[in-house]
């Protein structure tokens, strides 16, 4: 029956063999070991535990099956106590169930030696829900990691938000965290861009250092200069992601496929680093939805060249301008200005009722895209006013 | 997610927006509806608001409160109409307040305007 019941939900029954021999399972008979079981699984269940997190929580510490539901509801209490939600007292228990063996004192004492580095309270529940493993180390090895960190430069801010985004540091070694520092020195990134990367992208210091060489040597082979990548990383350092690192290169092709030229493709990367972030075949089809526009490949090379930001954009937003553009003969003009495109829509419009209302827009088109200082000072209506339709 | 299919996105706008943004998956609807708002308060028409959140998905995954602070930082430095802003350069939302401010001081220290620097936020693209 007990063995039954326990395959049923998910042991396995080499895992069953274990609990079974190690004490103090192999004190109880399998009658009050199914009994506990039972009780605890329903418990469990009932609070949103699955089975195969309650399987291995059973594994990893067996005399839970020998803690009274009512301790562990008292556990739970007093998670709650110290300013942890239902679920979140949960999740901890059954991803450290070795807490149970843990005081009140112990669990109010932790907590404190956090906020008494600077964490609110908020971040420290926050900090002990993602890694409750931090319940067991020892106040001088974090308070070491901390401020290793300041030490190092990083404000007390960056800091903590380094140390609630990603607290597994807290349980690194600080040769991790410094080889990954040297690592990025060596690459050519100064103090100010690692802490710049670090408190953005705090998992980076557990990515593969591989991958990152593999793509920035992709890049110099590809043409682009050690300070181009780091300006690149420097200003997008979710770039360094391994969900994104490992599609550089792909990136980097498609756009030579579509026309550009590798020189255009560091220009444009540089400039809009976030391109690397769109999926290509986003980029594809934004480039042929600009030639559905009417619009030949060369020429939607010279647009999206001059305003690589587009696409990001929305092609509704780039079409209306568009049909716009053309319903006043200027779509062509555009081929070589395409920054225009990106010239808020409402803007143009007002401006173009402005100088058609004053009978100033004959020859004088490029009124439509100066900016609004030069704009104010040649008809002296601001922005804000046009807008509201003062003018 | 729901919130972006009633808002009128379409499946392969927010399955694009999911590409470059992975962590989309783990944002609240109400954390949506909370920027959607934002946006609104500060002049965005729906058009505008599915502009920035298919040109930077980023910002559905920012801190509505951080982005609520570059708000403020901006109209304190003189801004008006923030939504051609953000219209024109969606990823000026991926800004800190502190970072604007320092960049605007910046610019103010080697000699710019204020002026020049409206213009050239709103023209000249940083990100």
């Amino acid at each position: 029956m007990l063995e039954e019941f326990m395959l049923s939900i998910g042991f396995d029954e080499k895992q069953i063999q274990r609990i079974q021999k190690i004490y103090p399972p192999r004190a109880y008979s399998p009658s009050t070991l199914l009994y506990n079981i039972r009780n605890l699984y329903n418990f469990f269940r009932r609070n949103g535990v699955h089975n195969s997190e309650f399987v291995e929580m059973i594994v990893t510490i067996p005399n839970i099956l020998f803690i009274s539901i009512e301790n562990i509801k008292t556990k739970i209490q007093e998670l709650k106590e110290v300013g942890f939600q239902r679920l979140d007292a949960f999740y901890i228990v059954k991803n450290y169930p070795y807490l149970l063996d843990f005081s009140y004192l112990v669990l109010k004492q932790k907590m404190d030696e956090f906020e008494s580095l600077g964490f609110r309270h908020d971040q420290v529940v926050q900090i002990m829900s993602k890694y409750p493993h931090l319940f067991r180390e020892d106040f001088s090895v974090f308070r070491k990691r901390f401020i290793f960190f300041l030490e190092y430069g990083y404000s007390l801010e960056e800091t903590i938000r380094i140390l609630v985004s990603s607290p597994e540091l807290f349980g690194s070694s600080l040769d991790l965290i410094q080889n990954k520092i040297l690592d990025f020195k060596n690459m050519g990134f100064q103090e100010k861009d690692i802490i710049r990367i670090t408190s953005i992208l705090p998992s980076i210091f557990f990515h593969d250092v591989n991958l990152l060489h593999k793509q920035f040597q992709y890049l110099l082979d590809f043409g682009y200069n050690e300070l181009d990548i780091i300006h690149v990383v420097q200003k997008i350092p979710i770039l360094l992601k391994e969900d994104y690192l490992g599609f550089i290169s792909n990136h980097v092709e498609c756009l030579v496929e579509l026309g550009f030229t590798k020189k255009d493709v560091i220009f444009m990367t540089c400039n809009n680093p976030y391109l690397f972030l769109y999926s290509t075949d986003n980029l594809i089809s934004k480039f042929n939805a600009m030639k559905e526009l009417g619009y030949r490949d060369k020429d939607v090379v010279s647009i999206l060249k001059d305003a690589p930001i587009l696409f990001g954009y929305d092609i509704h937003n780039i079409k209306k301008k568009y049909l716009f553009f053309q319903s006043i003969q200027l779509e062509h003009y555009l081929i070589a200005h395409g920054m225009f495109f990106t010239y808020n829509f409402d803007v143009i419009q007002a401006r173009y009722h402005y100088l058609s209302k004053n009978d100033s827009l004959k020859n004088h088109y490029h009124d439509l895209f100066l900016m609004d200082d030069d704009f104010y000072k040649k008809y002296h209506v601001k922005k804000r006013d046009l807008l509201k339709g003062d003018s | 997610m729901d919130v972006l299919i009633q808002y009128g996105f379409s499946i392969e706008e927010i399955q694009n927006m999911l590409d470059t943004n992975i962590m989309i998956e783990n944002v609240e609807d109400r954390d949506i509806l909370e920027l959607i708002d934002l946006l609104k308060g500060i002049g965005c028409q729906n058009e505008h608001i599915q502009n920035i959140f298919i040109c930077n998905p980023f910002c559905l995954t920012n801190s509505n409160l951080e982005m609520k602070e570059l708000i403020d930082q901006l109209y304190e430095i003189g801004f008006d109409s923030l939504y051609t802003l953000f219209d024109s350069n969606p990823y000026l939302l991926n800004i800190s307040a502190k970072e604007m401010d320092l960049f605007y001081h910046n610019m103010l220290q080697d000699g710019m305007t204020k002026e020049y620097f409206y213009d050239y936020l709103n023209y000249h693209f940083i990100y």
